[in-house]
């Protein structure tokens, strides 16, 4: 279970999160939604670890995660697909895979991971030995879903899944995310995309200007006047 | 370190053993090749032409070096010279003999070491001793001084690493009793030859190799890439950075043992500023992240400006007769750079290799189409001391 109480986080004199509290139980979706600049990318990046709080803590199965290096946190099964793919360019689809499991102890069992993640994903088979660079910019966030998978996360952070893909790709990510939830895999998951988000989560949280303002089951939220006038576009 | 090529398929299994068997031909008729050559070039060419040969060698082990700590990482050393020094004042003052080390009067050196005498060794044992020991200080002062250096990335780690080799240059010049200071060490028995230049290129390279075909190396290269993702998924950048600088710093400590067993003296001139922009010229005009660019771009850089300097003397062009302009040369060179910087900023190489079967990387549907590739320009990594930031406009 991943706690976060009261995170205060800053760039120099700019507090870009300002005491958030949030909780994801295990085998749950949650979503944190809000506009641009809302401080859900840098939330997320400060549970990974490549940020530190000013403030607060950041609590996953009782061990505080803000002293920990990024790789450590990932080696307590944290792994995240980073806002705008982020993949690597120079490398192969396999080599992106392969460096997801980087701190995975169990070298043997990664054949079968990565049969898991060509399940999910066919088309990464297929483009297999191609470097990321040349994929396509869905292909490309398949990759990086894809890599976080290869952590074999016990949570997956999810920033911006959605971003500047087709709808038609949008709702096939989405569905990746639905399924990868029924398999029992726990997501915090980070969109612009609130009507989406809404649809599959469990749960949410309404981030704005580095606050959470609202919180609840996600089929509330979604009917909540305010949420729907601000965020839904009704 | 179990990799996973192809893991659990028969065909692929069968695959990348024939893949094996292509590289260690490949390897051998390399090698072969190489003998050949260097055969050829201790039979042939006379001293001064072999010595050239043998600087080539030199200067290519401090390239692949580079190329391993800066190409490969992203993270730009100014200090490569630093560990070249300490290799070369370590390697002379293991090897010169007693009496020298008395008449040139060292009085900081401990007593073992002001009447240690390998001169009665074979030659080419007291070189090794000289070489290992050249580079495990200077891995060994690496292994210190990267440790903080290695958190810093951009234009920080570059200043820091200049930082370091002003320092070793003021040690070098001022630590009168062991370094004699500006004037040098000299009387270093003259151990280098070809063979075993060339010997320790081989090793260098093919270290350096090995380290980038594996797991670490994909790292390494995920980290010059990109910084936040290749944290996000859990590679522990530091680590990388500082295994490359240290086996860099090893490799280019041996050169430096190399270089003064070739020539003889050992003065804090020729560790400074001009070997090192020579050094960063060789690399980036073969490629930045190329092994075998570095070997080219320390060939060229080595033995073109001999041949130039036949330029300088004045020629005759069918009517058009050119008189001596010394300096020519120099320029000759510069404006070549200037003209592959502008035609091709990646170098000659950029990320590739050349020996497809030998080094792996032009496997095919590997290969990038030209042009669609986000990355082709090595540029520094972003800092880690940066993150913030550069991603505060992307922040969600």
């Amino acid at each position: 279970m991943l706690i976060l109480e009261d995170v205060h986080v800053a760039y120099g004199a700019i507090r870009a999160v300002k005491g958030v509290s949030l909780e994801v139980q295990d085998g749950e979706l949650v979503a944190l939604v809000g506009s641009n600049g809302a401080g859900k990318t840098t939330t997320l990046r400060t549970v990974s670890g490549l940020f530190r709080p000013r403030l607060g803590s950041i609590r996953y199965d009782g061990t505080d995660l803000t002293t920990l290096a990024p790789h450590e946190i990932v080696a307590r099964g944290i792994s995240q697909s980073p806002e705008g793919r982020q993949i690597f360019g120079s490398l192969t689809v396999r080599e992106n895979l392969m460096l997801g499991a980087v701190r995975r102890k169990d070298r043997a069992a990664l054949g079968d991971d990565l049969d898991r993640v060509f399940d999910l994903f066919p088309v990464l088979k297929e483009r297999i030995g191609q470097s990321g660079g040349t994929l396509s910019g869905g292909e490309q966030q398949m990759l990086a879903i894809g890599r976080a998978l290869m952590a074999r996360p016990r949570l997956l952070l999810l920033d911006e899944p959605s971003l500047g893909l087709a709808p038609l790709l949008v709702q096939r990510i989405f569905d990746v995310v639905a399924r990868l939830k029924a398999e029992g895999v726990t997501i915090l998951l980070v969109e612009q995309n609130a009507r989406k988000a809404l649809e599959v989560a469990d749960r949410a949280y309404v981030l704005e200007t580095g606050r959470i303002v609202l919180h609840g089951p996600a089929r509330e939220l979604a009917a909540n006047p305010e949420v729907e006038r601000a965020y839904l576009g009704g | 370190m179990v990799t996973l090529d192809h893991a659990g398929s028969p065909r692929g299994m069968a695959r990348s053993r024939s893949r094996g068997v292509q590289r260690l031909a490949v390897a051998v008729a390399a090698l072969a090749l190489l003998g050949l050559f260097l055969a050829y070039a201790e039979a042939s060419l006379n001293g001064y032409r072999q010595q050239l040969v043998t600087l080539v060698a030199i200067n290519a082990i401090i390239a692949v070096s580079l190329t391993l700590t800066s190409g490969f990482t992203g993270v730009f050393s100014l200090g490569q010279i630093g560990f070249l020094a300490i290799g070369a004042y370590t390697g002379a003052l293991l090897t010169i003999a007693p009496q020298w080390k008395s008449e040139m009067f060292l009085p900081g050196l401990p007593e073992w070491l002001a009447t240690l005498d390998l001169s009665a060794w074979p030659e080419q044992a007291a070189l090794l001793v000289a070489c290992v020991a050249g580079g495990g200080l200077a891995a060994l002062v690496a292994a210190l001084v990267g440790a903080p250096l290695m958190r810093l990335s951009g234009h920080y780690v570059a200043v820091a690493t200049m930082g370091f080799l002003i320092i070793v240059q003021a040690v070098a010049i001022n630590w009168e009793g062991v370094t004699r200071g500006a004037r040098g060490l000299s009387q270093i028995p003259g151990l280098t030859g070809l063979w075993v230049a060339y010997a320790w290129v081989v090793v260098t390279v093919y270290a350096v190799w090995r380290l980038r075909a594996s797991s670490f190396g994909r790292a390494m290269i995920a980290s010059r890439e990109n910084l936040i993702a290749a944290r996000a998924i859990g590679v522990d950048v530091l680590r990388k950075r500082l295994l490359a600088f240290v086996v860099g710093a090893f490799f280019t400590g041996v050169a430096g043992s190399l270089l003064v067993h070739q020539i003889g003296t050992a003065a804090p001139s020729a560790f400074y500023f001009t070997t090192t922009f020579n050094v960063i010229i060789m690399v980036v005009l073969g490629g930045m992240g190329s092994i075998s660019g570095a070997v080219v771009g320390a060939t060229i850089l080595t033995l073109a400006p001999e041949y130039l300097r036949d330029v300088e003397d004045g020629m005759d062009l069918g009517p058009l007769s050119f008189g001596a302009h010394y300096g020519l040369a120099q320029i000759i060179l510069a404006v070549g750079f200037i003209l592959v910087m502008i035609f091709r900023p990646q170098g000659l190489f950029g990320d590739r290799e050349v020996g497809p079967a030998l080094l792996g990387r032009f496997r095919p549907g590997r290969r990038r189409p030209a042009g669609l590739s986000p990355d082709a320009t090595p540029t520094l990594a972003p800092g880690v001391d940066e993150i913030p930031a550069d991603d505060r406009s992307r922040t969600g």
